[in-house]
């Protein structure tokens, strides 16, 4: 467990000493505070734009499908090929602790940073609909908002297992950036195309939050796509790992 | 004497035949273990499987009767290593970096990075990003974070690669310091076979995958003028035995 901890604690240090890291999370809490300005400075030409009371839920639809999964894309590129490239995998696993730990601090790592990157966007958004807009902090509604935001966090770290999975099959961090990015445009696109992909598509689930605000869905179908999810996640981790744990450093 | 690891029945073949054969290894408490070997003979699989970077095809590796495969938190408790090429998170300072190892150890406290920045020389440089450092440097730091935890056993892939007279100088007297004052046992493999003789109390020499000789420095000397000598021998040899093994071809 000592282990876990200390290797789930380096692979967090890594990212922040990573300059885009911290660029990364310096954007994040940028983007919603310009865009309230903007709103807010439109209004009195464009009067539909408004910082409403829902702000931070119409913040967590961009992010979850934009700015998170960009973010877990360079992160895990950073965790897994870029490791390989540099051959500094080594690194970590000299020390005491073995495949599978790595491998869960990485996951762990992963799961944490998204999780930093939820609160900060929603600190920062729940900031500017206060001080910007409508909502004042009685007419908050906090309970509806954190399952949002821990719907958002479980369908983001769900679907960074599919690509922390991919990830495997590669030695070079660009390519897989590359690979990712055209892979999750395809996954979006798909249900398009393709009948019934979106339900067997976790990139399907990046508004998943919006199920459990919503008053009329059963507690049943809630259950189902939450177990869809987890298993989603187990399946990709458990591969991930199998891949990770014959490579050679 | 103590037994701080058991090499037994290491096979390791890779797709282009290369690897390692059948080998067995012991290393008692106090050794200073040189491997020698030409380029490709197979020290740096052997290190690595030592060091569960790699699996083995067949065989087993215990350090502290701990085997690698199974119970490697255990096994790899009191080990430092530095294998292959000094490659380091070019973003991250020195210290920065040796916080990173020191996390694996919470019972040694943060003055030992001072300590070990101290032992390699690169005291001075404690601040600065590792991309800013010469090979010789980096070296240097793998050095520092091999013997950072205490550890009782310490694995080396050629560590004087890079490194200027100085730092060899430094290297040998820093291995010969921790062997004498805190009892580590060292497995060095290298091609600096001047500096094995100096140091090394035993040495065994890898041909084409195949631990060929072994044994005490001082005994393979007796009948050779230096280590060098020996080496040569045993490489001719281990040659020849090979050419004998072969089938003959063409006039049957």
């Amino acid at each position: 467990m000592t282990s876990l901890q200390a290797g789930t604690r380096n692979e967090l240090l890594l990212m922040l000493y990573r300059r885009k890291t911290l660029f990364f999370f310096l954007a994040s809490a940028l983007v919603p505070i310009f865009l309230a300005v903007s709103f807010n400075a439109l209004q009195s030409t464009i009067g539909l734009l408004t910082v409403s009371q829902s702000f931070p839920i119409q913040m967590l639809e961009l992010y979850t499908m934009f700015m998170i999964p960009l973010f877990f894309f360079l992160a895990i590129s950073d965790l897994f090929p870029q490791e390989i490239s540099s051959r500094t995998l080594k690194l970590a696993l000299l020390r005491p602790i073995s495949r599978f730990g790595a491998f869960a601090a990485k996951i762990l790592a992963l799961g944490a940073a998204i999780a930093a990157l939820l609160v900060l966007l929603a600190v920062v958004t729940l900031a500017c609909s206060v001080l910007m807009g409508s909502a004042g902090m009685a007419t908050i509604d906090w309970f509806g908002y954190g399952k949002a935001y821990a719907a958002g966090f479980l369908s983001m770290w769900a679907l960074s297992s599919v690509f922390v999975f991919v990830s495997q099959f590669f030695r070079s961090a660009n390519g897989f950036l590359v690979f990712a990015i055209v892979l999750y445009a395809a996954a979006k696109f798909a249900p398009f195309f393709v009948k019934g992909f979106s339900a067997f598509s976790l990139a399907s689930y990046t508004d998943w939050y919006l199920l459990w605000l919503s008053h009329s869905v059963s507690s049943g179908k809630l259950m189902t796509s939450l177990l869809f999810v987890l298993s989603g996640f187990m399946l990709f981790i458990t591969l991930g790992y199998m891949m990770f744990d014959r490579k050679e450093a | 004497m103590e037994q701080i690891a058991r090499v037994t029945g290491l096979t390791k073949e890779y797709r282009n035949k290369r690897g390692i054969r059948n080998i067995d290894l012991e290393l008692r408490k106090g050794d200073i273990y040189g491997l020698l070997g030409p380029n490709g003979a197979g020290k740096s699989t052997l290190l690595k499987i030592m060091t569960g970077l790699i699996r083995p095809d067949k065989g087993t590796v215990a350090l502290f009767g701990y085997n690698v495969d199974n119970e490697f938190e255990n096994a790899m408790r009191k080990v430092g290593c530095m294998i292959e090429s000094a490659d380091f998170y070019d973003y991250v300072t020195a210290s920065q970096y040796l916080k990173l190892v020191l996390n694996f150890y919470p019972e040694i406290g943060l003055e030992r990075i001072t300590e070990v920045l101290g032992y390699v020389g690169l005291s001075p440089y404690a601040g600065e990003r590792i991309r800013h450092f010469s090979t010789g440097m980096k070296q240097k730091l793998a050095l520092a974070a091999a013997v950072m935890p205490n550890p009782e056993l310490v694995l080396l892939d050629e560590p004087t690669n890079g490194l200027d007279i100085e730092g060899i100088v430094l290297f040998r007297e820093l291995v010969k310091r921790l062997s004498e004052e805190k009892g580590i046992t060292f497995l060095i493999s290298s091609h600096m076979i001047h500096e094995l003789e100096q140091l090394c109390n035993r040495v065994g020499i890898l041909q084409q995958g195949k631990l060929v000789q072994e044994g005490e420095v001082s005994e393979l000397l007796s009948g050779s003028p230096s280590l060098e000598h020996y080496y040569i021998e045993q490489l001719r040899k281990a040659k020849e035995g090979n050419r004998d093994d072969q089938p003959a071809s063409g006039n049957a």
